[in-house]
């Protein structure tokens, strides 16, 4: 496992998720107009994407953020499995398949 | 949001994650009482303790990510260390965060006084103690079999420590209490963890607060996905507050490191004290 290499991808993913959310604060300080609502559903959001609505923006920041955690998890499973680390493998694929089942119970039952 | 009230949430954001940087504490102990305050003062207009709570386990994501990089690179986090414990502490923070939606504000803000009332005790009776490194030849089998024993090169003894982790299944329980802090009161959940590593898993000092960082990072996450669902991530608040956080915690880390000293840190606990008591004053509707 290259540490050196999860430190770039946390690296980078920190910073862009910064530099995106940034954006979208700076474009409602300048008056540019949002048109979608505060909870927005998938739809909403991936049109407000398209549009480039300066809330989806941040929410697209705030999104990447989220999202290192669990891109870090899938970078070591695939790192664990080439170097044939099989129970480190399963281990980290449980923590990301504990993560995947929360949201899909927040989703869909709570 | 108005412009203002972005402008206050940067700024405040800004000495929280410079304060937690001088002081080894996450962002979230001091960014929460700061913004409750904001709320009070009438420029967060509309913000609930929910999403203050929200906002604060989201911007340990990015501070803890931010830290915890640093350490990877050195090799001082042990990363399977923290994928073994955070098996069980997302569990926690789905709890934590699960039972954040359904009890009174007010109550989660007693809890968060008397969390932010036993950090500052800490701090002011902690003293500058150099970690003590127990190496010790002890074999926990699952540690063993899931290679997380480790080691990693001390800079200031200047030398390789190596140490055995012990207790794994009894740490793996107890990390779901730091999970169920963390989603709870939208702190990282190092109070607890870092304890566990040290007490429980004879984890060296500096090895448990950088592998912790990994787990918290792994808290947030969780954490963050959790309230986005429940609608309580307030997307002004949240990137007003990262912006600030980071760039204070860059400030707090780079410049002001002479600052860390016994007499700070005293004063700075009994000012986590006032808060600590603002909060539950508050919490119990005599303020």
């Amino acid at each position: 496992m290259h540490e050196y290499d999860v430190y770039k991808l946390i690296r980078v993913g920190v910073i862009i998720s910064i530099t995106i959310s940034a954006i979208g604060l700076l474009m409602i300080s300048m008056g540019v107009e949002t048109t979608m609502s505060k909870n927005p559903t998938l739809a909403e959001f991936i049109s407000g994407i398209c549009r480039l609505d300066p809330l989806a923006i941040m929410y697209l920041g705030i999104m990447i953020l989220i999202l290192i955690p669990p891109a870090t998890l899938t970078y070591l499973i695939i790192s664990y499995l080439i170097h044939k680390n099989t129970n480190m493998g399963l281990l980290t694929t449980s923590v990301l398949i504990i993560l995947i089942t929360i949201t899909l119970i927040k989703l869909f039952l709570l | 949001m108005n412009l203002i009230a972005i402008l206050y949430t940067i700024i405040i954001a800004f000495l929280a994650g410079a304060i937690g940087a001088m002081l080894g504490l996450g962002g979230g102990s001091i960014l929460v009482p700061f913004l409750d305050i904001l709320v009070d003062q009438g420029i967060l207009e509309g913000v609930t303790f929910r999403e203050i709570i929200a906002t604060s386990l989201v911007c340990t994501v990015t501070t803890a990510s931010t830290s915890s990089s640093i350490y990877i690179k050195r090799g001082i986090t042990n990363i399977r260390l923290g994928i073994f414990l955070g098996l069980i502490s997302i569990i926690g923070v789905f709890t934590g965060a699960t039972i954040m939606t359904l009890i009174p504000s007010n109550f989660l803000r007693m809890l968060f006084g008397i969390l932010l009332t036993y950090t500052a005790f800490n701090m002011i009776k902690r003293r500058q103690k150099k970690s003590v490194i127990k190496i010790t030849n002890g074999c926990d089998k699952v540690a063993e079999y899931l290679g997380l024993n480790g080691s990693y090169f001390d800079e200031a003894e200047n030398k390789e420590i190596k140490y055995n982790v012990r207790n794994s299944i009894k740490g793996l329980l107890l990390s779901f209490f730091g999970g169920l802090l963390a989603g709870l009161l939208g702190i990282g959940g190092g109070v607890i963890l870092v304890p566990i590593m040290v007490m429980i898993l004879n984890v060296p000092q500096k090895v448990a607060s950088a592998t912790s960082l990994f787990i918290i990072g792994l808290n947030g996450a969780t954490g963050g996905i959790v309230y986005l669902i429940s609608g309580l991530i307030n997307p002004y608040l949240v990137s007003a507050s990262m912006i600030g956080i980071i760039m204070g915690a860059t400030v707090g880390t780079k410049f002001l490191r002479k600052l860390r000293n016994e007499m700070l840190r005293r004063i700075f606990g009994f000012f986590l004290i006032y808060l600590a008591l603002r909060m539950i004053l508050k919490g119990l509707g005599i303020i």
